[in-house]
């Protein structure tokens, strides 16, 4: 009876000290993947540099673009040249801009969400 | 002139060649150099991921690997920006991922054609993209979907700014995402054929033959950037893919 008890003590502990590696061992893992995802952003070089840059010139162009031909397009068929040419092609510079201020607080947005 | 004119038309390697005609009811349907390579990517493709999976090894052989690091890196991608949710995706996004990468990568070996030079191929794909994200959209949301365009947050004021602003840099989606790919394949293979021109032009000129080697030092250089922007801007498209179909899923963010 005595041995009994004693026994369940002693699997009660080890469970115990087991579940606390296992914590310890998941913390360890998952500061390991954080660290290592970080890197991976920050750490490609020329390459990732080269290929932000020209997200960045094709999100303010395509943004511009998409303005003028829609202000444009709107102006022929309303037939009210230059108003709308003038005014979206304005809203397609902020929204080329806003693009790019997206792609710049992006990541951390999305942190911190 | 006309011998010369080959080595200096860094224009020539987009032509489209026509192999086999076809004209179905009035339409150009016609089998050419692109829709080879296309094939071609298909095939390769097709054998990595069949051949690859199709032992099921516990230690994997080198097919294998590829298979599945292919496979690891989608998913994790799809993962990290669009959530569990977004694996339904993971199909699509895969195709996408890899056709992209072998396009670049074959179209990196002399004398294939670059399908993703092409920019009715690139915008091809991300209008499908950007139809998808609106159909998917609209079929999950219903017009709870539009609340993408407007931001929380905003003085009323503003708002209606803010809704065009968003609608167009909307709109400029797929147009942004066709180009860069086109655009970084075109660049990169003109200015390969360009250095390449130059080897050749200098060491036909007399005493200047002695500056040939370094043009084509530039080359070498060059063929291992293009490998890397091969693999970034297949990333980019892949993850642009993911980032546009989280909005479909999580409108409103």
């Amino acid at each position: 009876m005595q041995d009994k008890s004693d026994d369940a003590d002693e699997l009660k502990a080890r469970l115990a000290r087991l579940a606390n590696d296992l914590q310890a061992q998941r913390g360890a893992v998952d500061d390991e993947t954080a660290r290592k995802a970080e890197a991976d952003l920050t750490d490609k070089g020329l390459g990732q540099a080269m290929s932000l840059g020209f997200r960045v010139l094709s999100e303010f162009v395509a943004g511009t673009v998409v303005g003028a031909v829609l202000g444009w397009q709107l102006d022929a068929w309303l037939g009210t040249s230059p108003v709308f040419l003038i005014l979206f092609l304005g809203l397609g510079v902020a929204a080329g801009f806003w693009n790019v201020y997206r792609l710049a607080v992006g990541p951390q947005g999305r942190r911190g969400r | 002139m006309s011998e010369a004119a080959p080595v200096m038309d860094p224009i020539h390697q987009f032509h489209i060649k026509v192999l086999a005609p076809l004209s179905i009811g009035g339409v150009d349907a016609s089998f050419t150099n692109a829709s080879l390579f296309m094939v071609v990517i298909l095939a390769v493709i097709a054998f990595l991921m069949i051949v690859g999976t199709s032992g099921e090894h516990i230690i994997p052989n080198r097919l294998q690997t590829l298979a599945e690091m292919a496979y690891e890196f989608v998913a994790s991608m799809i993962r990290q920006t669009a959530g569990d949710a977004g694996m339904r995706f993971f199909p699509f996004v895969f195709s996408v991922f890899m056709f992209v990468f072998f396009s670049n990568l074959i179209g990196l070996i002399p004398y294939t054609f670059t399908v993703t030079s092409q920019i009715i191929v690139t915008f091809a794909f991300s209008a499908t993209i950007i139809l998808l994200v609106l159909g998917y959209g609209f079929y999950k949301h219903g017009t709870h979907f539009l609340r993408l365009f407007v931001p929380s947050g905003v003085s009323p004021l503003l708002l209606p700014f803010i809704v065009l602003i968003e609608i167009i840099s909307f709109a400029a989606r797929p147009i942004s995402l066709s180009v860069r790919l086109f655009g970084n394949m075109l660049a990169g293979h003109i200015t390969l054929k360009i250095f390449g021109a130059f080897v050749v032009m200098l060491a036909g000129a007399g005493a200047y033959a002695l500056l040939a080697p370094l043009p084509f030092i530039g080359i070498i250089l060059l063929t291992a950037f293009e490998l890397l922007v091969a693999f970034l801007q297949a990333y980019v498209f892949a993850i642009l893919t993911c980032v546009y179909l989280n909005d479909a899923i999580h409108p409103g963010h």
